[in-house]
């Protein structure tokens, strides 16, 4: 049971994240697209160090590093 | 000055969501990416810092590095290299340095005001990775708790299985590129 609502509780930030992502891509959106808000926030070098360097260990992270899947 | 230049780099977030993530790594036995956390830390201090203010790549290097065939050459490879290898921890540092030096410029001038548009979006996405971050770490915590990966699943935990076939490598090797690609067209010197 506690499995099944942690794997929910992950689905439901990918609907709402999905569900924002389609919403702001539409013209008359309140909301900036990622697109509009990256180009934004790329702007300091510390933060386009930061997020490249998050983006790396997020692809270091599933192929690189070997994961625990089962209590030893 | 010194003292201002202090404040600056105690004042960016950056700084402060690195170092807490590298203590959150150790706390959960990682080392390998605390290390990795700690010095990404080392090096966003340094990025804040005035020191190494140059350009390093040139104009036709950055167009040459983001183009579709490097894509395509680099989702090809880490589809075909086998996983947790050191063939591909070097292919990784490679993109690594590469990445770095392309977002590695100087800022174009100060930085405007946002948008309230702008401003609605950074706080929506901001809450979304926040509140996952959050769900997650306390999957880790209860797992450790409980003794049981499978009864409180880290999303490594669920997605590991399906990278153990090509396919799935491929698939995540394609997305993880292209954001990135993305990510490296919006950072690179325009």
């Amino acid at each position: 049971m506690t499995r099944l609502i942690t794997i929910v509780g992950y689905l439901s930030f990918v609907v709402i994240g999905l569900t924002v992502w389609l919403t702001t891509k539409r013209k008359d959106s309140k909301v900036a697209s990622v697109g509009k808000l990256f180009d934004r926030v790329m702007h300091h070098r510390a933060t386009r160090v930061a997020i490249i360097l998050a983006w790396w260990w997020v692809g270091w992270h599933f192929l690189v590093n070997e994961v625990v899947r089962e209590t030893p | 000055m010194p003292v201002v230049k202090t404040r600056k780099i105690l004042r960016n977030p950056w700084v402060w969501i690195f170092f807490s993530t590298m203590t959150l790594q150790i706390f959960r036995g990682s080392a390998g990416d605390g290390v990795i956390f700690g010095l990404s830390t080392l090096l966003i201090i340094f990025a804040i810092s005035d020191f190494a203010k140059t350009d390093v790549l040139e104009r036709k290097q950055v167009k040459l590095l983001v183009s579709l065939p490097t894509l395509l050459a680099l989702i090809a490879i880490l589809t075909v290299l086998p996983r947790h290898t050191g063939a591909q921890a070097a292919v990784f540092f490679l993109i690594l340095l590469v990445s770095l030096a392309l977002v590695w410029h100087r800022d174009a001038g100060p930085k405007l005001k946002p948008e309230k548009t702008v401003t609605r979006a950074r706080f929506i996405w901001a809450a979304l990775c926040v509140g996952l971050m959050l769900w997650e770490f306390a999957a880790n915590i209860l797992g450790q708790f409980a003794n049981s990966l499978s009864a409180y699943p880290t999303i490594s935990v669920l997605i590991d299985p399906a990278l153990d076939t090509i396919w799935g490598q491929g698939v995540f090797a394609a997305l993880w590129l292209i954001i990135g690609f993305g990510l490296l067209r919006l950072g690179v010197r325009r």
